[in-house]
């Protein structure tokens, strides 16, 4: 097994894709941290409420959430990238069986998802320094909290990606499934379902669990965060109605519902990928 | 585990892919220490059960073995089979190195096995290189150093001479005679019988997913046969008198001439006479293998009866490095006198391989 792992991470390594979509995450997550930043610690602000606010928790959230389609991406190529270079046929010559080399690659990918993780964690806080220019940064538990969602949202992202990859086989079918689905499909399938009074379904859906596992945990530190005078439960409330959040479970609930999407794909990708004819 | 035999067994294996049927109950035995030659035409099946036997594709029935185990069995499979199964199977932006170090790692074995299958095929100075920049002889000599690179007791080659210069080709020969001589076991497939003749012992003929021939390539060399052209005033009339004098081996040619067999053209000039047929015309025919392939083969495509490319038959292979015997080969056989007069449907006779059934 430890030789198709190292296999797999020398075919990641070997190639240029793996950076090439990290670059894009991990601005993203510099951007969104950066704007968080300079938003809360804005002097008009500060003066009103006495104190800067840490809404660099939220969007940090928010820019994991868009940055995690990189890895999500990079992740469906993992197999299908060696069909369509057919590449597969020596892969699976080379490994002791199919469910081996699909292991193998759920590992490496998984060391990728946390590679994505933490380049997105570095940016994030290069972001959120900049932003409030070196001020009022977010205590260091929430702020590695933070990080460490980020690097498990990107593992998941990315095992799904791997999971979707196996199961559709075709390497433009399973990108464009996913940036379909977490772009387009799924809101339409919320609004639909809130139409039919099913609001309580929504953040079941993969991407709202895995976007809502970062959200919740930055909307719960950030209140903890908040200065005394505006801190209440009903404030919470309030909060999480404004992001339509009103009906999640707490972060690792979804954090759980999506791991189980992610497990789902990856078994059903397997179950497919060992009766695939490779011709 | 698998028991080290060499052996390759192939049983009932049929292939069904959606209506079309690929394989239909294949049956042959591969032995080590010799090169065994897999023929058929274009569509035949061949890569079809090379993937089966892989485990690449899996069969609608049959089975496949590889020293008494299917492949999914082999534990580390590379070690014990090696494969060339296409000329493409590289990610284009990564360099022959690193190709061969990703499936040295898979395998087990060292990154220096990289480095000398690299030199022995002749790559070493491009394998820095990426692959997606690769002649199509540079993607063959790399799929070959690929299969080479787990050191297998069995090698499985589809087609390797394909865009290989005919110094590669008879590098290749030479290589795989010598591998099987070291008691190993080779399996090597074409589409050409004239390609493979110099370098296999052993072949396996197939037409339409079906076993035509099967066995030594000295048992059919034997097996050539003489028949004679006949264009009688009256066919049925000769057919009638060759079978009253005991010779029933009689077709009819698709241009209204009858191929008899078992006797030569004196005796059938005697037995027209007695008869009271006219003949017309008649020449002796010398089938050779690459016409006995054919026939065992035609039928598959009327289109592949005559090649457009107009290529002597031995023009797939190269120029062994030897040269005279591939010449000696030829010779005889596409010029023989009067040969292309028989067959005035096909016009390009003496110069394609598959006109002459
Ligand atoms: N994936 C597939 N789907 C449908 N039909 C297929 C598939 N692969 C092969 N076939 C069909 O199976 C038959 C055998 O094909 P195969 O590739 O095994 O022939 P071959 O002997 O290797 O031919 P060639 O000399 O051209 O390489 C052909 O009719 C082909 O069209
Ligand atoms: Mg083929």
């Amino acid at each position: 097994m430890g030789a198709l792992i190292k296999a797999e991470l020398r075919k990641i390594l070997s190639t240029k894709m793996w950076w090439g979509l990290m670059i894009p995450a991990a601005l993203i997550a510099l951007g969104f941290t950066w704007l968080g930043a300079a938003f809360g610690t804005l002097d008009a602000l500060k003066s009103e409420l006495g104190a800067s606010l840490p809404t660099v928790l939220p969007t940090f959230a928010f820019g994991l959430n868009f940055a995690s389609i990189f890895p999500a991406v990079y992740g469906a190529t993992a197999l299908t990238g060696e069909i369509r270079h057919r590449t597969i046929t020596t892969t699976y010559l080379t490994g002791s069986s199919r469910g081996a080399v699909l292991v193998a690659k759920v590992v490496a990918y998984a060391v990728v998802g946390v590679a994505y993780g933490l380049a997105c964690a570095v940016f994030g806080t290069i972001g959120a320094a900049a932003g409030a220019h070196g001020t009022d940064f977010p205590g260091l538990g929430s702020w590695l909290a933070m990080c460490g969602v980020g690097v498990l949202v990107m593992v998941l992202w990315t095992l799904l990606g791997v999971g979707l990859g196996a199961l559709v086989g075709s390497q433009i079918g399973a990108v464009l499934t996913l940036l379909l689905y977490t772009l387009l499909v799924e809101r339409v399938l919320a609004t639909v379902l809130g139409h039919q009074h099913l609001d309580k379904v929504p953040p079941y859906l993969p991407n709202a669990a895995g976007s809502n596992a970062t959200t919740e945990l930055s909307l719960r530190l950030f209140f903890d965060e908040m200065p005394g005078a505006v801190r209440s439960h009903a404030n919470f409330q309030q909060l999480k109605d404004l992001l339509t959040l009103a009906d999640t479970p707490p972060w690792w609930g979804s954090a759980l519902v999506f791991a189980a999407y992610a497990l789902v794909l990856g078994l059903a990708g397997w179950v497919v990928a060992r009766e695939r004819d490779i011709t | 585990m698998h028991d080290g035999s060499g052996r390759i067994v192939v049983q009932g294996l049929t292939k069904q892919f959606g209506q079309v049927t690929a394989v239909q109950n294949l049956s042959f035995t591969v032995e080590p220490g010799s090169v065994t030659g897999f023929l058929g035409p274009n569509g035949a099946g061949k890569t079809t059960t090379l993937r089966m036997l892989l485990g690449l594709v899996k069969p609608t029935s049959g089975t496949a073995t590889i020293n008494g185990q299917p492949f999914h069995r082999l534990g580390n499979p590379a070690r014990v089979v090696g494969a060339v199964l296409e000329a493409q199977g590289f990610h284009p932006n990564r360099s022959a190195r690193n190709h061969l170090r990703v499936y040295a790692a898979a395998m087990g074995v060292p990154d220096e096995r990289a480095e000398q299958v690299l030199q022995l095929v002749g790559l070493d100075a491009a394998a820095d290189r990426k692959a997606g920049g690769f002649s199509m002889g540079m993607k063959q000599r790399l799929a070959l150093a690929t299969a080479l690179l787990g050191d297998p007791q069995v090698l499985v080659l589809d087609e390797p001479a394909n865009g290989l210069d005919p110094e590669g080709i008879a590098w290749l020969r030479s290589f795989l005679q010598s591998f099987a001589r070291s008691g190993r076991t080779v399996l090597v497939s074409s589409h050409l019988l004239a390609e493979i003749e110099q370098t296999v012992d052993q072949v396996v003929i197939i037409s339409r997913g079906q076993t035509m021939y099967y066995g030594q390539l000295d048992d059919l060399r034997r097996q050539q046969q003489t028949r004679v052209l006949v264009r009688p005033a009256d066919p049925h009339a000769l057919v009638k008198a060759l079978q009253e004098d005991g010779i029933t081996e009689v077709e009819s040619t698709p241009d209204g001439q009858l191929a008899v067999s078992g006797a030569d053209s004196m005796r059938i000039a005697d037995i027209a006479l007695a008869a009271g047929v006219a003949v017309y015309g008649m020449q002796e025919e010398q089938l050779d293998l690459e016409q006995l392939f054919f026939r065992l083969t035609s039928g598959q495509f009327t289109a592949a009866q005559h090649n457009p490319y107009g290529q002597p038959p031995g023009g797939g292979w190269g120029p062994p490095a030897g040269g005279a015997p591939q010449q000696a080969y030829q010779a005889p056989t596409y010029q023989q006198p009067g040969y292309p007069q028989q067959n005035p449907q096909h016009p390009q006779q003496g110069t394609g391989w598959g006109g002459n059934a």
